[in-house]
C-alpha cells in the first residue's frame, strides 16, 4: 500500500529521500503522541472535577474537614455550602455556579476535548502507517543497493 | 571518547569546594603548551574537558532551577500562616470564610473557626499540627536552608563557567596559534 | 557567551591570565544581568496586576467581601482590608524592582568599563556583544 497522504509515490524515491520522509514521519508521530498523552491527562482531570461536582452535593453542610489552603497547609473547617462551586474557567476568569451547572460545564469541556482525543489518535495511526510504509520501502531498497554494490 | 583523553597535564588539580571539579589551567605560553602537546592532542584534549563542564553546568543549572521555583512556594506558604495568625490574633471571633481547591479548578466553599494551629503537610505522608508561630519558624528555616542552598548553587555554576571560558580561550588561542605557524612555514621553506 | 576570541584571528597579541580574568568576569556579569532583567520582568507584570486589582477593588461595594487569593485558595475579605494588602504589596514590589534596578545599572556599568578595557587591547580580536 502506498500512501495515504495525497499522492506520495514512495517507490520513485531514492535512499536519501526515503530516509528524509522516515525521519520527518518519524517525528511527527513523536509529536503527536506528546500531545496525545497531554490530551488525556487533561481530559482525566476534567471528568475528575466532573465527578467531584457531582459528588459533592452529597456532603451534608456543616460538614467537619480538614482543607487545604496551599499544597502544604491544611486548616480544620465547615462547609457551609454544598450547592454552589467556584470554577476556574482557565482565562484568569471564575464563575460562581450551581453544582448542576459545574456538572454540565465540565462535562461540555470534556466533550470537547473526547473529539480532539479522537482526532488526535486517528491522525497517529495514520502516521504510523505512514513510517512503517517507508521504512518497508527504504529496507527493501538498501538491500537492493547492497546486493548491486556486493556483485 | 572523553574519558580516553589524558587530562592531568591541562588541570591544576581538583577544587574541593566545587565537589572536586577540575580546575582547568590557563595557558600562559601557548607556544610552550603546542611544542610540549602538540596541536590536535591539545585541543581533543581541551575539547573532552570542555564537553565535561557543559555536562556538569546543565546538572547544576536543573538544580538551581528547581530551587527558584521552590522558594516562592515556601514563601506563598509562610505567607498563608502568617494571614491566618493575624487574623486569629484580631479581634475579630467570626470565622474566616473560603473557597478551597476542591479538585481541579473547581472551588467550594467552606468556614476556618478561629484557631490558632495549623497543619502542616511534610511530605512522605507526614502531617503535624502546630501554632502558628512554631509553623513560621519551621517554614523560615526551610526557606533559609533553600536560599543558602541556592547560594551555594551559584558559586559552583561561576566556577564551572570561569573554567568554560578559560578552556575556550585556551582552545581558540591554540588553534590561532597554529594556523599562524601554518602562514608562516611557507615562508620558512623558501 | 561563547568564543569570545575570534579564531581565524590574525593578530599575535597574546592573552594574559589578567585578560582571562576580565574576560570571565564579564561573562559572570552578564549572566547575572539577564537574570535581573528576567526578574525585572516578572516583578513589573506582577505590579500592573496588583494595579489591576486596585481598580477593580475600587468598584466594589464598601460593604461587599472580596475573594483574596492566598495560597491556593480565596479567603473572603473586606474592600478595605483588601485594598489596604494590595497596597502594601505594591509598595513592596516597587521596592524590590528598584533595588534590582540599582544592581542591573551596577553591572551595565561594569560590563562597559570591561568593555572598554578588552576592546582597547583586542579590538576586532574579541566580541564581546550580547547574542540578540
Amino acid at each position: 500500500m502506498e500512501s495515504q497522504e495525497g499522492t506520495l509515490p514512495l517507490g520513485s524515491l531514492n535512499i536519501e529521500q526515503l530516509q528524509n520522509v522516515q525521519k520527518s514521519t518519524e517525528q511527527e508521530v513523536q509529536s503527536l503522541t506528546e500531545q496525545l498523552t497531554q490530551l488525556t491527562t487533561a481530559q482525566q482531570r476534567i471528568l475528575s472535577s466532573k465527578r467531584l461536582a457531582k459528588e459533592f452535593g452529597k456532603q451534608p453542610e456543616g460538614k467537619e474537614i480538614l482543607l487545604p489552603l496551599s499544597g502544604s497547609v491544611y486548616v480544620q473547617g465547615k462547609l457551609c455550602d454544598t450547592s454552589t462551586a467556584m470554577v476556574d474557567l482557565g482565562t484568569g476568569y471564575y464563575a460562581l455556579k450551581t453544582l448542576e451547572e459545574a456538572e454540565e460545564y465540565f462535562q461540555r469541556r470534556a466533550a470537547v476535548i473526547k473529539d480532539n482525543v479522537d482526532k488526535g489518535t486517528q491522525a497517529l495511526v495514520q502516521r504510523r502507517q505512514m513510517y512503517e510504509a517507508v521504512t518497508s520501502v527504504l529496507q527493501q531498497k538498501m538491500a537492493a543497493a547492497q546486493r548491486q554494490g556486493a556483485s | 571518547m572523553g574519558d580516553e583523553a589524558d587530562l592531568s597535564w591541562v588541570v591544576h588539580g581538583h577544587a574541593d569546594e566545587h565537589f572536586g571539579i577540575p580546575k582547568v589551567i590557563f595557558f600562559d605560553d601557548v607556544e610552550k603548551v603546542v611544542k610540549e602537546h602538540e596541536v590536535q592532542n591539545t585541543l581533543q584534549n581541551l575539547t573532552a574537558l570542555f564537553q565535561r563542564y557543559k555536562f556538569w553546568e546543565t546538572k547544576f543549572m536543573k538544580n538551581k532551577q528547581g530551587l527558584q521555583q521552590k522558594i516562592p512556594d515556601v514563601k506563598r506558604t509562610i505567607d498563608v500562616v502568617k494571614t491566618l495568625q493575624k487574623r486569629s490574633n484580631s479581634d475579630i471571633d467570626e470565622p474566616i470564610t473560603t473557597r478551597f481547591e476542591l479538585g481541579d479548578q473547581i472551588y467550594v466553599k467552606a468556614e476556618i473557626p478561629k484557631s490558632d494551629s495549623v497543619s502542616l503537610w511534610l511530605g512522605a505522608n507526614v502531617m503535624i499540627e502546630y501554632k502558628h508561630e512554631e509553623a513560621i519558624e519551621l517554614l523560615q528555616k526551610n526557606l533559609e536552608t533553600a536560599e543558602t542552598n541556592l547560594e551555594h548553587l551559584e558559586s559552583h555554576l561561576n566556577f564551572i563557567r570561569d573554567q568554560v571560558n578559560v578552556t575556550e580561550v585556551n582552545m581558540t588561542r591554540v588553534y590561532n596559534y597554529d594556523v599562524l605557524q601554518r602562514r608562516k612555514q611557507p615562508e620558512a621553506s623558501e | 557567551m561563547s568564543g569570545m576570541l575570534k579564531k581565524e584571528d590574525e593578530s599575535e597579541k597574546n592573552v594574559t591570565l589578567e585578560d582571562q580574568q576580565k574576560i570571565n568576569q564579564f561573562s559572570r556579569l552578564l549572566n547575572e544581568k539577564l537574570e535581573l532583567q528576567a526578574f525585572l520582568s516578572v516583578r513589573k507584570d506582577l505590579h500592573q496586576l496588583y494595579d489591576d486589582a486596585s481598580d477593580e477593588l475600587m468598584l466594589a461595594a464598601d460593604n461587599e467581601k472580596v475573594q483574596f487569593a492566598v495560597g491556593d485558595a480565596f479567603i473572603f475579605t473586606a474592600k478595605d482590608e483588601a485594598e489596604e494588602t494590595v497596597e502594601q504589596c505594591k509598595t513592596e514590589i516597587v521596592r524590590t524592582m528598584e533595588d534590582s534596578q540599582k544592581k542591573y545599572d551596577n553591572k551595565v556599568e561594569s560590563m562597559t568599563q570591561l568593555k572598554t578595557e578588552l576592546y582597547a587591547k583586542f579590538g576586532n580580536s574579541i566580541n564581546l556583544e550580547e547574542e540578540a
